[in-house]
């Protein structure tokens, strides 16, 4: 009995040694607590990797010609630029805007209403969409056990070649993970190494006035379901959270979009409706006080001139993160 | 550092499994099919059974190892449920489907796979249960009928807890009762349901109450 409660205490201690080691999920001290659970997920270099080379490869659709990449483009932030809608396999067209990817461990829920609830399983959701890749995981799994690369990049990352569910959907997660975007002008200016100019520091200041209740520093959202006033496009009829919590209150809400490289990341809104930031301000600037369903935080005239609506555009553009879209630890692999 | 790492985990493993491991009695679970008269057709019968405990009647419980059952009555009309064996049991009790704690903690694996096909992947959560067949009361396409049950979030959790007697020391087997299932939901109301709601609720509801606990005689 005895020499098992040492045993385990040195488990114990064998397991806290290893995650010190491998543990190297980094982001800024400014950042809040991450939401993703490390635990169950401990960051490995290996990990991440493999789950790089499994977003980009299109083994994971249907007829081998849709990647996570063809949808998420990293040159953009990881959203589908210049589609409103997204595009899956056959050329089918998607009812949503596919969003940007990175700072996801800090996300409660996933997609535009919240329908996943963890970065684990969100990649089961366009595998298996008959728009976008058309796959059952149950067949990529059996592609992928024929494969000797896979066979070898996991045998790389969990120590033997096993290729199952749970591994393949906690790789991508990894790689997910990795994605961190925090090397704007803003995240300079806060570290103090440089300052804005005069019209991003006002831009600044209206911003926290107006913009920072949802669109939340230093993540830029809360991550929570909002109705920003959007009126509803009849040819989707998407009524966003509400679709998830059947609840009549949660009707036209969506999840808060970060706003860090917004000016990358264009169009705009679940449906891509708003191509420039002009647009999206004009937006704000002209919302129905008449209409009740919309989020408190949003119920006043905001009044911006035109000079105040560019300097909150361009505080917008601080937001811009130029080392993380083009980061090659996170582009098409090179080893493919 | 590494092998001496995998060297102590091995055996603290091995220590530990073997102090849990104990013999489990399979309990035999029957579907019982509708009559030939009502003409329902089932095609397929999945479901999952989750935290079984059984206890005495000093309250004692004990919990099971494996805790997650999905049982598959697709090629066979039983199935067999493992339990610990427990001497003067005199309740047992499990869940219908699985608990929130499950449906939120991402990829898992083994009974809990969501390759599966026990899993929404619009939409994440576990299905509780699957019934699927053929019925002429049923007016949908092909007079098909489609039930999958799930939903785990306030105010649609469908996870419903079933509590079934047991006479110490008797040995027993369950039925689950499809005959009953499809006296309290008429076919012709209702015929498909997909996705977490009031409707995911009421099926499980109605299943939850065909469970029963049969004594073998001898
Ligand atoms: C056909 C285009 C398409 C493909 C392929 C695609 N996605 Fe997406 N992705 C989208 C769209 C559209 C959304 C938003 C959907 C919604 O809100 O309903 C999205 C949402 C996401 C989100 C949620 C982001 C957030 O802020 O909530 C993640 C994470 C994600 N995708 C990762 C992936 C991964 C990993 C893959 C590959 C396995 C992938 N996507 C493949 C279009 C695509
Ligand atoms: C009530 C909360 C709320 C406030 C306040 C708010 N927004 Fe938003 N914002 C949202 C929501 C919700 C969305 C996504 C709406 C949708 O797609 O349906 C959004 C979307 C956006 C987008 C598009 C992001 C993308 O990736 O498509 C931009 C840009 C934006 N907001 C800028 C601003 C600015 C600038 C302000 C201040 C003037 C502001 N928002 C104030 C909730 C808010």
């Amino acid at each position: 009995m005895k020499s098992k409660t040492v045993l385990l205490f040195l488990l114990l201690l064998c397991i806290a040694f290893v995650s010190v080691e491998k543990n190297t999920f980094k982001y800024p001290k400014y950042f809040p607590k991450p939401v993703y659970q490390f635990e169950n997920n401990q960051i490995n270099d290996l990990k991440i990797e493999l789950g790089r080379t499994l977003f980009y490869d299109p083994i994971l659709s249907l007829d081998n010609t849709i990647s996570c990449a063809s949808c998420h483009n990293p040159y953009n932030a990881f959203a589908h630029v210049d589609h409103n809608l997204s595009h899956g396999i056959n050329d089918k067209i998607g009812n949503r805007n596919a969003p940007v990817l990175f700072n996801l461990a800090w996300h409660k829920t996933f997609m535009w209403d919240g329908a996943i609830n963890h970065l684990d399983v969100q990649a089961l959701a366009p595998i298996s969409h008959p728009d976008e890749m058309g796959e059952s995981i149950s067949n990529v799994l059996l592609k992928l056990n024929r494969n000797q690369i896979y066979k070898q990049l996991f045998y790389q990352a969990y120590g033997d070649s096993l290729i199952n569910t749970e591994r393949t959907l906690k790789s991508i997660s990894q790689f997910l993970l990795s994605l961190i975007s925090s090397n704007s002008k803003y995240d300079s200016m806060l570290l103090g190494k440089i300052q804005f100019n005069t019209q991003e520091q006002n831009g600044y200041r209206l911003f926290k006035l107006h913009c920072n209740s949802c669109h939340k520093e230093p993540l830029f959202s809360t991550f929570e379901f909002k109705n920003n006033g959007l009126t509803i496009d009849t040819s989707l009829n998407d009524y966003g959270r509400y679709r998830v919590s059947l609840m009549p209150n949660d009707s036209l809400k969506f999840k808060v979009p970060s706003l860090r490289n917004i000016e990358f990341s264009y169009p705009y809104m679940h449906d891509g409706r708003f191509k420039t930031l002009a647009q999206v301000m004009n937006h704000y600037n002209s919302i129905d006080l008449n209409n009740k369903k919309i989020s408190t935080e949003l119920k006043r005239n905001l009044n911006l001139s035109s000079n105040e609506k560019v300097d909150i555009i361009a505080f917008l553009r601080t937001l811009t993160d130029k080392k993380f879209l083009f980061d090659s630890k996170h582009t098409y692999p090179k080893n493919k | 550092m590494n092998v001496l790492f995998r060297f102590i985990s091995f055996i603290s493993i091995f220590i530990i499994s073997y102090s849990f491991a104990k013999p489990l009695a399979g309990v035999k679970v029957v579907l019982i099919r509708p009559h030939q008269a009502d003409s329902i057709n089932i095609d397929g019968f999945k479901c999952y059974l989750s935290n079984i405990v059984i206890s005495d009647s000093n309250k004692k419980k004990d919990l099971n190892p494996s805790n997650y059952h999905l049982l598959d009555f697709t090629s066979s009309d039983t199935a067999t449920l493992y339990l610990s064996p427990f001497a003067n049991a005199n309740l047992l009790e499990f869940n219908l489907g699985l608990d929130s704690i499950i449906n939120t903690s991402g990829a898992l694996g083994g009974q809990l796979d969501p390759s599966n096909g026990m899993y929404w992947t619009w939409q994440s959560g576990y299905i509780n249960f699957k019934i699927e067949g053929k019925s002429p009361h049923s007016p949908a396409r092909n007079h098909e009928f489609q039930f999958h049950a799930g939903g785990y979030a306030y105010p649609y959790n469908s996870l419903h807890s079933i509590n079934l007697e047991l006479r110490p020391n008797k040995s027993f087997h369950l039925e689950i009762d499809l005959a009953l299932f499809f006296k309290m939901i008429s076919l012709r109301d209702l015929n498909h349901v997909m996705s977490p709601g009031p409707n995911s609720m009421k099926i499980s509801k109605a299943l939850a109450s065909c469970f029963k606990l049969i004594e073998d005689e001898k």
